[in-house]
């Protein structure tokens, strides 16, 4: 899985993705596996099910709420992209889509790719990109 | 390791590599509910942890404003 940027903010490349786990504390973390690698999108807000037509609220806050992803285990996800405002959307192969907007006040959602990108939405919706240095590379921000 | 757009910066354990959250730290920009600042720090599964209990907590309590005072119960930091 590779981090790309884009017009809009970035989307992360995959091959053959799909929910691989799903876990339920105070957050909804999906663990998504494509044939390289995995990546674990952890949500931590309020977030939006939707197919089209019909949408529902999952809060992980309220544990109940977040029952409709469940029949989203090993579902094929076919785009996983994020606004440069904060907005994550994860789309499924069933033409459902995922939608966490940022949080005022906390972070909203994170994206980890071992060895490789970790992804941030603070509060307010700043993307927060954390990237391996390569060899040679300083650890300093980018000017 | 600092965020690209400096605005965060992720304490690894030695030898851990990004985008594993077991037992890191994390600093990030002032909020509308942290004004200061905040940090969370992250048990051995990646979860963020409540000072007052070092156990998994909701949002509220994971996102420690940087003057806090009192216990950091499960704290990975030396």
């Amino acid at each position: 899985m590779q981090l790309k940027d884009t017009d809009f903010g970035w989307f992360v490349a995959t091959d053959d993705c799909r929910v691989g786990r799903i876990e339920i504390d105070f957050r909804l973390c999906l663990l998504l596996a494509d044939h390289a690698d995995t990546a674990t999108v952890c949500i931590e807000t309020a977030c939006r099910l939707s197919d089209g037509d019909t949408t529902v609220i999952l809060n992980p806050a309220d544990q109940r709420s977040v029952c409709p992803i469940l029949p989203f285990f090993n579902a094929e996800v076919t785009r996983i992209s994020i606004r440069k405002t904060g907005t994550l959307t994860i789309e499924f192969e069933s033409g459902r889509s995922l939608t966490v907007d940022p949080d005022e006040s906390y972070e909203a959602w994170q994206i980890g790719i071992p060895g490789a990108t970790l992804l941030v939405c603070s509060p307010g919706g700043t993307v927060c990109i954390f990237e391996e240095p390569r060899p040679g590379e300083q650890d300093e921000p980018k000017k | 390791m600092a965020a690209e757009n400096g605005k965060g910066l992720v304490l690894l354990p030695e030898g851990q590599s990004l985008g594993n959250n077991a037992n890191i730290i994390r600093y990030g920009e002032p909020s509308a509910a942290n004004p200061n600042g905040y940090f969370r720090y992250y048990n051995g599964a990646g979860q963020p942890l409540n000072p007052a209990t070092g156990l998994p907590g909701p949002n509220s309590a994971t996102h420690i404003p940087l003057d806090y005072r009192g216990p950091l119960n499960g704290y990975p930091g030396r």
